[in-house]
């Protein structure tokens, strides 16, 4: 038996990277300044998305209080940057994804031992409970949160300027999604992957599965913190907004428009969804109404999520059109003796 | 009490404690506050066979189950794997420290490919490759299906997916739940030849929960009948295929009528 067959390609991935540098440097080059402002929201949006959809879409663990290790990267970050004097974007990122890890950790243990629904409810109670003690008490900038964030440069680049930033996130994005693609077809990944399908089956193969579960709400909860840090450099601000439960709601409901389980899903998902919400922005009193009643028709017609269903039509397009190549009458069928 | 039916509860005790094996010492085992198991003591010594039979809602099922604390039955009593209790430790510290491979009911296997499930089993292990190598030599008409999801696989094959992922890492104690369950008599014999070659090849304890006597008998030396939740007959394979009559009280022992059964349990 060749090895051969036990690896994985990675020409699916080098693939898809050459078409996401495609259409990054297509809406680079097309977008204005004040769009390229809306694509780097969308895109730290994406990254949001890609956080929770991998602990509750992949691993089929239950968080719900994502919003906690988002607000906490950006608080820290913009903190450290107006309060503090830091400079360093690189070392504000990190300290961002170091927070989301940190904070999603101490959530795995003050939650360890639960499961299920139970679980879900209390990372959601941990989240609500942070969310009250940001906004109601003066320790992290009371209600108005911290504003004036400069982003400082990082490798020469000057992220001040809309189009370097743009790319400066788009190639977080692409670099994360990357990762996400590693961790999905590693062994932890498959070990997590089967977790979902069945914790019972896995734990006769000797997985801890809780452990693998504990692993994957911190690798989501570094990510959200990176898509808090990332908000803070995008808008310069911070506020109580962040920790509350519609925040977190947000990136799962992208998260299930583009579909959950898949890698890509998060992405179109984020992006449909802040370019509707972006699109009907300026009729504010009917705007909202038009984004719910687009997402529910998505919902409806695409309930396993866009990515899926594009997925199913491409394969089921492709079995047609085979079997019309293998009915066409110019065609040789078969070589006769 | 070899080669007689005994009803009375709890009157199979094991001969003598091993250091190496399994002894079951006076377990019950439940589902909530269901008990499926009462008074269970046996002893499976390294490097034997053991199988266990009997009817549906035996306990058979569950008393694999109940050696690794798995699938939520809550196990009292004693249950001593290589001397060590392994009472109170979750199925997959039990599977870990002592080396088991469970090949439970229905298969079980997950909707990825064959290479894919093989790689779960390996659990992060580096020589994934060479272990999988290795146990689709067991298996051979696996190798061609590698890239296949496993959940289009013929049963026959999902089932022999099942046991190579349990040996994927050299397990010393092997307990199977029913392999042959529903397989065609030429798909019972490919797994039997495979299995036979991985007791060959580790040496490993197998515990057998089985109906099709052809497969007891390809596979193991020992078996204990059980009826409602207890051991009712413990003696050597031959002699059961020896005397049907033996056979038949086993299977469908005169206290059939009075069990309770159990829902969790297929056997």
């Amino acid at each position: 038996m060749s090895r051969a067959r036990l690896g994985q390609s990675w020409l699916r991935p080098a693939v898809g990277v050459v078409i996401g540098l495609v259409l990054v440097a297509v809406c680079g080059s097309v977008l204005s300044a004040t769009l390229l402002f809306v694509a780097a929201g969308i895109l730290v949006s994406i990254l949001y998305s890609q956080a929770v959809s991998f602990s509750i879409g992949f691993g089929g663990v239950a968080t719900f209080g994502n919003q906690a290790f988002y607000g906490m990267g950006g608080y820290l970050v913009a903190w450290l940057s107006i309060n503090e004097g830091f400079s360093n974007t690189g070392l504000l990122i990190l300290i961002g994804i170091v927070a989301g890890i940190l904070g999603s950790s101490l959530t795995v243990f003050l939650v360890r031992g639960q499961t299920g629904f139970v679980f879900g409810m209390l990372t959601l109670a941990i989240g609500q409970t942070v969310y009250e003690f940001v906004s109601s008490t003066s320790v992290a900038g009371g209600t108005g949160g911290y504003a004036g964030l400069v982003r400082g440069p990082i490798l020469g680049l000057d992220l001040n300027n809309a189009s370097t930033f743009y790319w400066f996130l788009a190639v977080i994005v692409i670099v994360v999604t990357l990762l996400l693609y590693g961790v999905r077809r590693s062994a932890f990944g498959q070990v997590l992957s089967a977790t979902r399908q069945s914790a019972l089956r896995v734990e006769t193969l000797g997985a801890p599965v809780n452990r693998y579960k504990a692993v994957a709400v911190m690798l989501s909860g570094g990510l959200a913190g990176l898509a808090g840090a990332l908000f803070a450099f995008t808008y310069g601000a911070v506020d109580p907004s962040m920790f509350y439960w519609v925040a977190g709601a947000a990136p799962i409901l992208a998260g299930i428009l583009g579909g959950m389980r898949t890698l890509t899903g998060p992405i179109v998902g984020a992006t449909i969804y802040g370019g509707v919400i972006y699109a009907f922005s300026l009729s504010a009193t009917v705007g909202q109404l038009y984004v719910s009643l687009i997402v529910l028709a998505i919902f409806l017609l695409m309930p396993d999520g866009i990515v899926s269903a594009l997925a199913s039509g491409i394969r089921s397009l492709s079995t047609r059109l085979g079997g019309a190549i293998a009915r066409s009458p110019g065609q040789p069928t078969e070589r006769k003796a | 009490m070899t080669g007689k039916i005994d009803s009375s509860p709890g009157s199979t005790e094991p001969s003598a404690a091993t250091a190496s094996g399994i002894v079951m010492a006076g377990i019950d085992a439940y589902y909530g506050r269901h008990r499926a198991l009462a008074g269970i003591s046996a002893e499976v010594p390294a490097g034997s066979t053991l199988a266990i039979l009997g009817r549906n809602g035996a306990g058979k099922t569950t008393l694999l189950r109940s050696l690794i604390s798995g699938f939520g039955v809550r196990v009292t009593g004693d249950v001593l794997i290589d001397g060590a209790s392994v009472t109170g430790l979750s199925a997959d510290e039990v599977v870990r420290r002592h080396d088991i491979g469970f090949v439970p009911d229905d298969r079980r296997i997950f909707p990825l490919s064959v290479a894919d499930n093989l790689r779960v089993a390996a659990l992060g292990s580096r020589g994934w490759k060479s272990d999988a190598e290795r146990v689709l030599a067991l298996f051979p008409f696996l190798e061609q299906r590698l890239s296949q999801l496993a959940t289009t696989l013929s049963g026959g094959e999902q089932q022999a997916l099942a046991i190579a992922r349990a040996a994927m890492r050299r397990p010393r104690y092997l307990l199977l739940d029913e392999p042959g369950e529903g397989l065609a008599p030429i798909t019972v014999q490919r797994l039997v030849d495979g299995l036979r070659l991985l007791q060959a090849e580790a040496a490993c304890t197998v515990v057998l929960v089985e109906r099709n006597m052809e497969m007891i008998g390809a596979l193991c030396d020992t078996a204990v009948g059980m009826s409602a939740g207890r051991i009712i007959w413990r003696g050597a394979v031959a002699e059961l295929r020896a005397d049907p009559q033996l056979l038949e009280q086993v299977l469908l022992p005169a206290t059939a009528a009075q069990e309770t059964g159990s829902s969790h349990d297929s056997g």
